[in-house]
């Protein structure tokens, strides 16, 4: 980055040091080609039920540990929760086999064992964000282990009404879009064709969180917490060519998972198997997994007690809020 | 609230509204059939142009004995396979320490009990054997820095087991 000239006594907002980013203590317990299956131990231990997290496959899971009073794993940690949380990592090109298939059953379901061992726990209460709540469904219908709660944030399950760029499914369903190729050649979809697609269906322009900064370019903490967002947003990482493929195919395309039609090693993936405590909540704000993307899940799943909620805010809003939000404190304490 | 504060505030709220209405505009635009097959069509010439250029430096790679992408790919492929079998062997490990009751604590201190009195039974005899001259020199050295080496192997492998009880235990 080109060094301007500031004028004196200006801060300087955008420093070109690594910001540090994770604040809250951990272990890595268990690792696995890229993946680590990291270990938040409780403040003080008073849960019963620790908390499996499964992060995205687009971004950075650090996002759910921002910083000091903006991280939602601190929030569990202090309600006297054990976390562990299961990070994808970064793939690269010899990750391009990687299906679907591959992080459930060797991934997400021996994370989640592993998890039971340390922990010593009866059961968990799995958490998904994102595209780690479609792989916390797909797990939890198919799961030998015991799995007393499952919550998912923004979890896109439904693709029947994706309500932005219509042509382009339409294109991808009757052939007239075809990426296969590209993404074959390439191996993983790379990062920046992540960010580049998401932002254009998202908000291609984005000049406000510039002129917020700007307002506050005297407030120190503002500017650090402005930075470490910044460096999560810009931090996509390369999508498995394998899996990506399915997602388009299997999920966009035929919508699969929805309508119970959905194999994964020749298992079939029901959500009628479902059976956990389920919490599905989305956001206002969320242009990217929009409500009818995340609702429909609800009536397709056997569990007794299952709660749906809309709440105000954007599509990470809650992860970085601090704490836990009051909600989910108190659908948790009865559940844990 | 300085004046200079208000004017930010407000431009802030003015540019959020525009950069909306611009967004919606431009999502609108490029939800079109003609940029749909636009995009296929550069798709297709950009796949032609990393095709030749990966076949080309293959070729090179292949030229000059340098190993590939795929080359290295497959190597790391090999590394995550190994890597999986030996995860499936502590899963298993850790399934029947936890499993089998008989396996305890105890059972494994008198292991290293009786290992550490063979070691120390064998150490007794080398040094007893010392006196029988120059020639019998080497072999004890070698046969004594294998004792040792297989003594902390033997201690290394009851220390490894009995703290992934102890994980398993509490």
């Amino acid at each position: 980055m080109a060094d301007f000239p500031r004028k004196r006594g200006t801060p300087r907002i955008i420093e070109q040091s690594e910001i540090p980013v994770g604040p809250t203590p951990r272990k890595a317990i268990w690792r696995k080609n890229k993946a680590t299956l990291w270990y938040y131990p409780a403040a003080v231990k008073k849960k019963r039920t620790p908390m499996f997290l499964i992060y995205s496959l687009v971004n950075q899971a650090f996002i759910l540990d921002l910083a000091p009073g903006a991280s939602m794993i601190e929030g569990f940690t202090e309600q006297g929760y054990d976390v562990y949380l299961l990070d994808f990592g970064i793939p690269g090109y010899e990750d391009k086999n990687i299906s679907l298939a591959d992080y459930i059953f060797d991934y997400i379901q021996p994370g989640a064992r592993r998890a039971l061992w340390h922990s010593k726990a009866e059961d968990l209460t799995v958490i998904g964000y994102c595209l780690g709540g479609t792989l916390a469904v797909m797990y939890a219908a198919i799961a030998t282990e015991p799995i007393k709660n499952l919550i998912l944030f923004a979890a896109p399950i439904d693709f029947k009404n994706i309500p932005y760029m219509s042509n382009w499914h339409q294109a991808l369903r009757e052939g007239g879009l075809k990426p296969e190729g590209l993404i074959d050649e390439y191996g993983v979809v790379p990062a920046q064709a992540m960010e580049f697609g998401l932002r254009l269906m998202t908000a291609p322009i984005n000049v406000t969180p510039y002129l917020a900064l700007l307002g506050r370019m005297n407030d120190k903490k503002y500017i650090e917490k402005w930075r470490k967002f910044d460096k999560w947003v810009k931090g996509h990482v390369p999508f498995a060519g394998t899996a990506f493929k399915e997602l388009l195919h299997e999920m966009v395309v035929k919508n699969k998972l929805i309508k119970n039609k959905l194999y994964l090693r020749q298992k079939k993936v029901n959500l009628k198997d479902i059976k956990a405590n389920l919490l599905v909540v989305s956001t206002e704000g969320d242009d990217l997994i929009p409500e009818e993307m995340v609702k429909p899940l609800v009536k397709k799943v056997s569990s007794r007690d299952k709660t749906y909620l809309r709440v105000k805010g954007g599509h990470v809003t809650l992860a970085i809020r601090g704490g836990l939000p009051e909600f989910l404190t108190k659908w948790l304490d009865r559940r844990s | 609230m300085s004046d200079k504060s208000m004017k930010l505030k407000d431009l802030t709220r003015l540019v959020a509204n525009y950069e909306k209405d611009l967004n919606n505009f431009i999502k609108d635009k490029l939800n079109d059939n003609q940029v749909v097959a636009l995009a296929n069509t550069e798709m297709e010439k950009h796949l032609k142009k990393v095709r030749f250029l990966r076949r080309f430096s293959e070729i090179i790679a292949h030229q000059f004995n340098f190993p590939t992408r795929d080359d290295l790919a497959n190597v790391s492929r090999l590394v995550m396979q190994l890597e999986d079998r030996l995860d499936h062997i502590e899963e298993m490990l850790i399934q029947t320490l936890g499993e089998n009751g008989s396996i305890m604590e105890e059972d494994l201190q008198t292991i290293e009990g009786e290992a550490n009195q063979q070691m120390n039974r064998e150490e007794a005899d080398l040094k007893a054997g010392e006196g029988e001259g120059e020639k019998n020199s080497l072999r004890n050295r070698v046969l004594e820095t294998l004792s040792q080496l297989g003594k902390q192997a033997v201690k290394d492998s009851i220390q490894d087991a009995l703290s992934q009880r102890g994980n398993l235990r509490g």
